[in-house]
């Protein structure tokens, strides 16, 4: 099967006039704004951990119109570190010296937005309107993105890959593969996580490859004659893309270094799904439906592709969207196979529909976000309610002595709002290493004495979070002293 | 012949079946052995305590025994049957006694799961690469507790549901009133074999009106077996649970675990499954295999999708359920991929005789296989005694044997159950039964250990005449250097604090 036939094309679900389309094109916007808006409510993006290095290393580079090598804003600058995420620290330093605070609520709403948009058109898009939709809506929900995050922008990537993927399988159609290295050069800036795409695509090659070789099991475009040579200069042009940044290989050493690093063990977005939460069971919901339909339309590439994917998501509930967007892939890839083969070959009208409706939306929430969110201090305030802003202007004005001990929880946000003090610690795991990590965590939940963590045993001055185990612990040390204590923070220094 | 005939035909070996079979159980008992989860269970102290209880008074507990600070507060010993065997164990071997009987418990449900599977798919290679799977997903993620009696008698009902569902033989389901009269005076988990016979039943009526109505969206609606007998026993089965000393008083006690909510957030086994063990990832495999397998079939049957559903949710919450969901999926995936529907088993029928008699020759080199392991593993008392030593305070209580203090006694949580039996004359603060004292009770002493600043306001802790505490515990760092405590014994494993000041605050302890 390698085209669309007037008879499949006759399957499909067609809206009935444009009354209908109108209604589809309505709805899809009223969810893509829903998608947009939900997660912002209460500006969560602003009450996050890890945005504000990454702002910070963004407003980095502009200044030295470079990217660091190391372990810049922390106590251990001599540390080597790749910072894998620098055209994203880029895009919000750019949007943060435009937009001020206001960028992160916008820039959150726009990944959510552009996901949301990105995995409708994975499943069927307008082809299949409401199957894409639902699909669409449940892994919208299953998505945890709370905070404008390389992971989201990730994510949309996978769902477009993905998509290029299977209509490439379906289609035959080489030309749809070379997009798939320009994608890899915007990934590999992004986001560590690339390593995911080029294995999926390393995936996608050898089953094409073996179908080519033996010409059995599912006969459609990918596995025509002449498919081989497509797949690997696919595959070579983006692990080659992958370096067309300015860490060229290293960008391939940061990801792999991740890959071995025993942040997996104790850091809690890298722990297991908890399944306390329905989105948990939702993303449980899809995966079992992926596999249920697998059951009864085998395919051989989506049943491998889930099983690769499973593990990953299951362990690493940062990566949860992994298996979620292959999951809908599959679903939407099995439907298309229960009924006609080629049904999402979508005619470029139909999915110009749904990128207007998503690009409307996006203006719309972008242009009343940046008016509503123009007051500055206000969006400090709500920083101040998670993160120690008074501390922190009191370590400054009454400029106490560094080096600081600070929780891991704020080393982040501190290396934004108090650039003079190099941190002790934060959310940069890759910087610090597993042993300092790991000794900062066993103070932190008393497992040691404070005095066994070196970046302790040296402070001189002391950021604590207010009702801690690790305050009590500071309060019990006769050789400090309180300075400052309000509900968020309580800040200490060394007497002797 | 070409290869694989004549792999096949090798595969049809009887010897060859027979040798495979002893190897899996062979495993299964090497690995317990060596793990020896049978003496490091924190539970398994204050189950052996509840036991000698119930054979010294011939009654059971209705309220906190053994325990100062929840004695008036109502409790069911719901696992009171094993809890019996398992003190007679203790009474007749000593050490050993405790240790194989979860060595022997252990090898009873791999043996259970093994038939289950195999008569539920009628093909032995099938069954045994399923029972591998699901023995390695399950068995050693948790120690040799009642719940192995919910295993087992799990393996039983679901395979007697598939198979009355393949035959229309509703006869196969009167076994069950027994069987749960059974499950309910061992393991409180009997309601999940309820909940499962419910569902059973409710599809099956649901199957009888659509079919009534010719209903047919896709599904498989003509019912297997006749509603009212089905009903019937259901009813049975229902009444047969509340046959025991603590007759219907077991359902308030599902009620109140399934309104629990601190005990599924600090309980490690009620916690989710963490993938950090290869065993984790078996389990999930297991799971997306039965739903590719349900999705195999021909027609939809809403029976096992259902029970698939309800059994994917339990595992994937707990991993103290990884038993169901493990056993549920395999036993799916066998009765999807049977070899004949109509014929459960693959094999040229064999003489009793002699199937006895190779029972017998396999049950033999099995002890022996054993006996022989137990040895070269150090499965001996004086190992057992180290490898206690090595995890409870031991020592710490011989100190206090030899210097007692007054109590009463602030304990780590892990070590409630042991200082039940090994430290008799103080009455403990808390234990693993954590239905005994109450939500409330049990996320402040978890905060508490865990060296929440609310400590210092911790009244067991206020009242305590001394504190044993797990070396590694939060707490035990925060005592150290808290002007109100002092160390009166440290070790590797445990130290010992007694206030400065005699403790103000009192707690009512229990009559002796």
């Amino acid at each position: 099967m390698s085209r669309v036939t007037k008879s499949a094309r006759g399957q499909q679900e067609q809206p009935h006039g444009a009354a209908a389309r109108t209604a589809h094109i309505a709805m899809l916007a009223a969810f893509f704004l829903v998608a947009g808006v939900l997660g912002e409510l209460h500006l969560q993006s602003l009450t996050q951990t890890d945005v504000w290095w990454h702002l910070r290393t963004g407003l980095w580079v502009l200044q030295n119109h470079s990217v660091p090598h190391a372990g810049v804003f922390s106590q251990y600058p001599s540390l080597p570190w790749v910072d894998s995420n620098w055209g994203f620290d880029l895009m919000l330093a750019d949007g943060f010296r435009w937009l001020g605070l206001a960028f992160f609520p916008l820039l959150a709403i726009a990944i959510r937005v552009l996901l949301a948009g990105a995995v409708f058109v994975l499943a069927s898009g307008m082809r299949r309107f409401w199957t894409a939709l639902l699909l669409a809506i449940c892994a919208q929900l299953t998505f945890a993105f709370q905070q404008p995050q390389p992971a989201g922008c990730a994510a949309c990537l996978f769902a477009i890959l993905l998509a290029v993927l299977f209509q490439y399988r379906r289609s035959g159609n080489a030309r749809l593969l070379l997009a798939v290295p320009l994608l890899f050069v915007l990934w590999a800036s992004l986001d560590v996580t690339f390593v995911y795409g080029i294995c999926v695509l390393l995936l996608f090659a050898a089953v094409g490859l073996v179908q080519e070789r033996f010409r059995g099991g599912e006969q459609d475009g990918a596995s025509r004659r002449g498919a081989s040579t497509s797949w690997l200069a696919a595959c070579c042009g983006s692990i080659v893309a992958c370096m067309a940044s300015p860490y060229h290989y290293h960008a391939w050493g940061a990801a792999l270094h991740s890959m071995a690093s025993g942040a997996y063990g104790y850091v809690g977005e890298l722990h297991a799904i908890r399944f306390r939460q329905v989105q948990d069971y939702l993303l449980l919901l899809l995966v079992m439906c992926a596999f249920y339909l697998l059951g009864r339309r085998r395919s051989f590439i989506s049943v491998a592709l889930l099983a690769a994917a499973l593990p990953v998501s299951l362990a690493i509930q940062r990566d949860r969207w992994v298996v979620v967007i292959v999951s809908v892939a599959v679903i939407a890839d099995a439907l298309a196979n229960g009924r006609a083969k080629g049904n999402l070959n979508a005619p470029p009208g139909r999915m110009r529909e749904a990128l207007w409706a998503a690009a409307g939306v996006l203006a719309v929430l972008v242009g009343s976000g940046a008016y509503l969110l123009r007051d500055q201090d206000a969006l400090l305030s709500r920083v101040a309610g998670q993160f120690p802003v008074r501390a922190a202007d009191c370590l400054r004005s009454n400029h106490l002595p560094a080096p600081l001990f600070n929780e891991y929880q704020w080393g982040s946000f501190l290396t934004w709002y108090l650039p003079e003090f190099p941190v002790s610690i934060d959310s940069r795991v890759d910087l610090y290493g597993d042993e300092t990590n790991l000794t900062y965590l066993a103070v932190m939940n008393g497992y040691i004495s404070p005095d066994s963590d070196p970046s302790f045993a040296r402070a001189r001055t002391f950021l604590v979070r207010h009702g801690s185990s690790l305050e009590q612990a500071v309060l019990n040390q006769p050789w400090l002293r309180v300075v400052y204590r309000d509900e968020i923070a309580t800040v200490a220094v060394r007497t002797e | 012949m070409s290869v694989i005939e004549d792999l096949r035909g090798l595969l049809r070996l009887r010897l060859l079946r027979l040798l495979a079979y002893t190897v899996l159980m062979a495993v299964t008992g090497a690995a317990c052995l060596s793990f020896r989860f049978s003496v490091l269970d924190p539970d398994i102290w204050w189950h052996l305590k509840v036991g000698e209880w119930i054979r010294q008074h011939w009654a059971v507990p209705h309220n906190g025994i053994l325990c100062y600070t929840a004695a008036n507060r109502p409790w069911v010993a719901y696992s009171w049957g094993y809890e019996v065997l398992l003190s007679n164990s203790y009474s007749w071997f000593g050490l050993m006694g405790i240790a194989w009987f979860g060595v022997v418990l252990t090898m009873a449900v791999a043996v259970t799961t093994f038939w289950a599977l195999h008569r539920t798919s009628g093909s032995f290679w099938k069954a045994w690469l399923l029972a591998a799977a699901s023995l390695a997903a399950f068995l050693f993620s948790v120690m040799p507790r009642p719940m192995f009696f919910s295993m087992m008698l799990y393996g039983v009902l679901l395979t007697l549901l598939l198979e009355a569902q393949r035959t229309n033989r509703v006869r196969l389901l009167y076994w069950l009133p027994p069987v749960f009269v059974l499950w309910a005076n061992f393991h409180i988990q009997f309601v999940y074999g309820l909940l499962v016979l419910g569902l059973y039943a409710g599809v099956h009526i649901l199957k009888q009106i659509a079919s009534a109505r010719r209903i047919n969206f896709g599904v498989e609606l003509t019912p297997a077996l006749p509603a009212r007998p089905l009903l019937a026993v259901l009813a049975a089965c229902f009444l047969g649970s509340c046959i025991g000393p603590y007759s219907y008083h077991l359902y308030q006690v599902v009620l109140e675990y399934s309104n629990a909510k601190i005990t599924y957030a600090i309980i490690m086994e009620l916690q989710a499954l963490s993938f950090q063990t290869w065993q984790h990832y078996v389990e999930a495999l297991l799971a997306v295999g039965a739903f590719f397998a349900v999705g195999w079939k021909r027609k939809i049957d809403p029976f096992t999708l259902a029970l698939l559903c309800f059994a994917t949710v339990s595992g994937f919450r707990t991993w103290r359920d990884a038993w169901f969901l493990s056993m549920t999926a395999a036993l799916l995936i066998a009765d999807a991929f049977a070899n004949d529907p109509s014929l459960p088993v693959e094999e040229q029928p064999v003489p009793a005789g002699r199937r006895f008699l190779e029972y017998a020759a396999v049950g033999g080199a099995l002890a022996v296989l054993l006996v022989l392991l137990a040895s070269n593993v150090d499965f001996t008392p004086r190992e057992l005694d180290r490898t206690i030593s090595a995890d409870y305070p031991v020592d710490a209580v011989n100190y206090l044997r030899r210097n007692p203090v007054p109590g009463p006694v602030f304990n780590s949580f892990l070590w409630g159950g042991f200082l039940m039996w090994y430290q008799p004359q103080f009455p403990v603060a808390i234990d693993g039964r954590n239905d005994l004292y109450g939500e409330e009770a049990d996320a402040r002493n978890f905060k508490t250990e865990n060296g929440n600043p609310s400590y210092a306001q911790d009244p067991w802790l206020n009242a305590a005449g001394f504190v044993l505490l797990r070396r590694d515990a939060p707490l035990t760092n925060m005592l150290a250097t808290d002007k109100r405590f002092t160390v009166i014994y440290h070790d590797d494993v445990a130290v010992i604090f007694v206030p400065r000041n005699p403790p103000r605050a009192t707690l009512p302890l229990p009559a002796q």
